[in-house]
């Protein structure tokens, strides 16, 4: 095998993807050409630069995450823009809203929890409720305004969700996109059998300090 | 979107083995630690609503691993900070040799820390400018050396295209380092 053919087989060659018999072919080669045995050495140097490892994250790395994704936690970032700070407003309204609503026996118990989370341009509202009994099959449309979307569903600006919900604490969680600054009107519907109700609620406009 | 506290329990049984490999994961696609917890947090508030469909993934490893390149993806497209390259252009044999010939400095005596330092620079700069696309491939394959299989799941490609995708993406990877060794 000569310095070009080898060549051609330098990345198979540090990959260990050769067979046999190429992988043996080249590996004679090397012995007695010091030039292709530096560019071999110069292929697996850069490979090990980049694969020297990373640091790893603090022991308190799990539980922010998690609690981010709960929406209740320690946020990396408080919120800041105004999506948010209504948005949040209108998950309290909601709380509210859904804990006189819901029907007899199911009591509501202490205030909505709601906790902003950042993540770059997404920020998780959280509303949680409490629920005296369970309930099946309670429908919750959300009407987002153009500036905003649902991180998890870009580009829909009506969501419904077919949702049970149990006896005790529920937690609706809600990522919002602030895509562009504006104002508009967030707008949410719960229906459960004949009974719809909506409320709605400004989205920007307000500047609001985490 | 509604979890009940169980179900938010249940969802953090699910993740919580797989977040140091999602953070090192991230880490390597953004290049740093604060950038790759943003990111392991975004997959998390896109995940959390999802609980239900996390408890029937049979290997979730693969499956957080796809999330977590797709928010990188998606995110690099917002910031616009990289243009996809196609890949197509592959690098011939002799551009390889050129690369090869001009990396094969290994630096002696007192300069070795020196050169070797700025040599891992030039590198971890040049990933930092592929696609993102490219850059996830380097990573899963040359850095972190996942099986093939599992790439081509991350990246929804064809398994048997991994060899020539990841010969473009180097190809290009060199021909930036190359550029970044010029005077």
């Amino acid at each position: 095998m000569n310095c070009n053919q080898v060549i051609t087989r330098i990345e198979d060659y540090c990959d260990a993807s050769l067979g046999p018999e190429d992988r043996q072919a080249v590996a004679q080669h090397l012995d007695g050409c010091e030039s292709c045995y530096r560019k071999v050495r110069a292929e697996r140097r850069w490979r090990l630069m980049l694969a020297e490892p990373v640091s790893e994250p603090d022991s308190g790395f799990e539980q922010r995450m998690l609690q981010a994704a709960h929406g209740g936690g320690d946020a990396r970032r408080r919120w800041t823009t105004p999506v948010v700070g209504a948005a949040m407003a209108a998950c309290l309204v909601g709380g509210l809203f859904l804990g006189q609503w819901l029907p007899s026996g199911s009591e509501p118990s202490g205030a909505p929890v709601v906790g902003p989370v950042a993540s770059q341009d997404v920020e998780t509202v959280n509303l949680a409720f409490e629920s005296g009994k369970a309930l099946q099959d309670v429908t919750l449309t959300l009407e987002l305004p153009p500036h905003a979307e649902l991180a998890s569903m870009p580009g829909e600006r009506r969501i419904s969700w077919q949702v049970n919900l149990e006896k005790g604490e529920n937690r609706l969680a809600l990522p919002l996109r602030t895509l562009f600054p504006g104002e508009g009107e967030l707008v949410a519907r719960v229906q459960h059998g004949n009974q719809t109700k909506t409320f709605r609620a400004a989205v920007g406009g307000t500047q609001r300090d985490g | 979107m509604f979890l009940t506290r169980s179900q938010a329990k249940e969802f953090d049984r699910l993740v919580k083995p797989h977040l140091r490999m999602l953070y090192r994961f991230a880490c390597r696609l953004t290049g740093n630690p604060d950038d790759a917890e943003d990111l392991v947090q975004e997959v998390m508030l896109k995940l959390y609503p999802k609980t239900q469909e996390l408890r029937e993934v049979e290997d979730l490893q693969p499956w957080l691993n796809r999330v977590l390149y797709r928010c990188f993806v998606d995110r690099s497209r917002r910031e616009k900070r990289r243009h996809e390259q196609a890949f197509s252009d592959l690098g011939s044999d002799e551009d390889h040799n050129a690369f090869l010939d001009r990396f094969s400095g290994e630096g002696l005596g007192p300069l070795a820390d020196m050169e070797n330092d700025r040599a891992r620079t030039m590198i971890h700069s040049a990933l930092d400018e592929l696609a993102p696309d490219q850059r996830a491939l380097i990573v899963m394959y040359d850095v972190e050396g996942w099986p093939q299989d599992d790439i081509a799941e991350v990246l929804d490609v064809a398994p048997g295209t991994i060899k020539s995708r990841l010969s473009r993406c180097r190809a290009r990877l060199r021909e930036i380092i190359l550029a970044k060794m010029e005077p």
